[in-house]
């Protein structure tokens, strides 16, 4: 951490995302040397894209294991299929069921398993010592958003024709009264109409970033309780009160680790708490485009 | 609400950090110290946004689980739901604050 030393008078040389965000090496045991550099080509990172691999396959061999199972028919026996099958039935009945109808569920099933599993495992690769979660990066929840918005609307305009689809943005406001209030009443709907148009969009960018602001706020808190540790101990960075009294490194240090311990099992769930968010939101989406209210 | 605390100690370093003058020029100190004010004022803002929110959040919950205990399942599954939309908007401004801290 202690890269350059402190220039008195100016800001510390800080830099708290540098092991949230992307990078091009994976640090292990970084005091002991045991990195992994080079990760990148042509200047692109590759931490993160490896980390999505990785969950990607974990997601389908689980995923084609349980396919697998579950076509002999046989009830699940074992605490390991038993508790893929208990996963695949929190999203039918917490998350397809509830946002889509009964009706529509089965067929939007696939996809909504499929990112709820895939967004949760990537999540939890942030709480294994040394890596990363790739939702930590806006290029990751905008993608999974942007496939979200395409699935939202395409089964939208699929349901209700694209004409018929693009109308039913448009809400429709009854007012009693004479010409003045019908008029009146046509301004409304038409600044309603805008705003339905945008918030199609917005929905689907604020999906993207309520993922990204839980995931970098999360870890990048924990980075910096951790942090304390080292400015207190380490003289680069000349905390007056840290220089003159060194038994300070001991109580902060076990306050520090301790709240770390307690916020890591907060990330734990707000891991799984973003992931369901996410695909219950997508799910009502889907069922709004298909049904509209209006 | 349980992410005041951490947040409130971030915010608390950054200005720490931000105002470190060490008796020496007190001119870019004190430009330091005003540049993470601004940002800490508003993760404060933000912070008691979600705070207001969560309580609202939970303050329905259990009313509505105190009037009918046998729904506090459908009750507890809709709070989890609202509590972490609340709380995503508010984090959104957070992570916002302090990317202009260090931009």
């Amino acid at each position: 951490m202690a890269d350059k030393p402190a220039v008195a008078g100016e800001k510390l040389p800080i830099d708290p995302f540098s092991h949230v965000v992307d990078s091009d090496h994976i640090e292990i045991l970084p005091t002991a040397g045991l990195t992994i550099d080079g990760l990148s080509i042509a200047g692109i990172p590759l931490k993160f894209m490896i980390l999505m691999t990785v969950t990607a396959m974990l997601v389908a061999v689980i995923l084609l294991w349980l396919g697998k199972k579950m076509r002999t028919g046989e009830p699940p026996r074992g605490k390991l299929w038993n508790f893929f099958e208990s996963l695949l039935f929190f999203v039918r009945d917490k998350i397809a069921r509830p946002g889509l109808g009964d009706h529509d569920a089965d067929k939007f099933l696939p996809y909504l398993v499929t990112l709820f599993l895939f967004i949760f495992g990537m999540n939890l690769m942030g709480m294994l010592p040394f890596l990363g979660s790739p939702t930590a990066s806006i290029a990751v929840t905008g993608a999974l958003a942007l496939v979200s918005f395409c699935v939202i609307h395409a089964s939208g305009t699929k349901s209700n024709g694209f004409g018929g689809y693009l109308k039913t943005f448009i809400p429709h406001i009854h007012l009693e009264g004479g010409a003045a209030m019908q008029l009146m009443g046509k301004v409304i709907t038409f600044g309603m109409a805008i705003l339905e148009y945008a918030t199609a969009f917005i929905r689907a960018g604020v999906l993207a970033v309520r993922l990204f602001a839980n995931m970098l706020a999360g870890h990048t808190v924990l980075f910096m309780i951790l942090f304390f540790i080292a400015l207190v101990a380490d003289p680069n960075y000349q905390i007056k009160i840290a220089e003159e009294n060194d038994w300070l490194f001991y109580p902060v240090a076990l306050f520090s680790v301790t709240l770390v311990t307690a916020l890591s099992l907060l990330e734990l769930f707000i891991a799984g708490l973003q992931a369901f968010i996410f695909t219950f939101l997508t799910a009502v989406f889907i069922g709004l485009a298909k049904h509209p209210p209006h | 609400m349980t992410r005041i605390l951490p947040l409130c100690f971030v915010a608390m370093v950054v200005l720490l950090a931000g105002a470190e003058p060490a008796f020496a020029q007190a001119a870019p100190a004190a430009e330091t110290a005003v540049k993470s004010t601004g940002p800490g004022i508003g993760m404060g803002l933000a912070i008691i946004g979600i705070g207001i929110g969560i309580g609202l959040v939970g303050y329905a919950a259990l009313s509505g689980i105190a009037r009918q205990p046998e729904q506090a399942g459908a009750i507890q599954g809709a709070m989890f739901i609202l509590a972490g939309l609340v709380e995503g908007a508010g984090i959104i401004a957070l992570v916002l604050c302090l990317a202009l801290v260090f931009l």
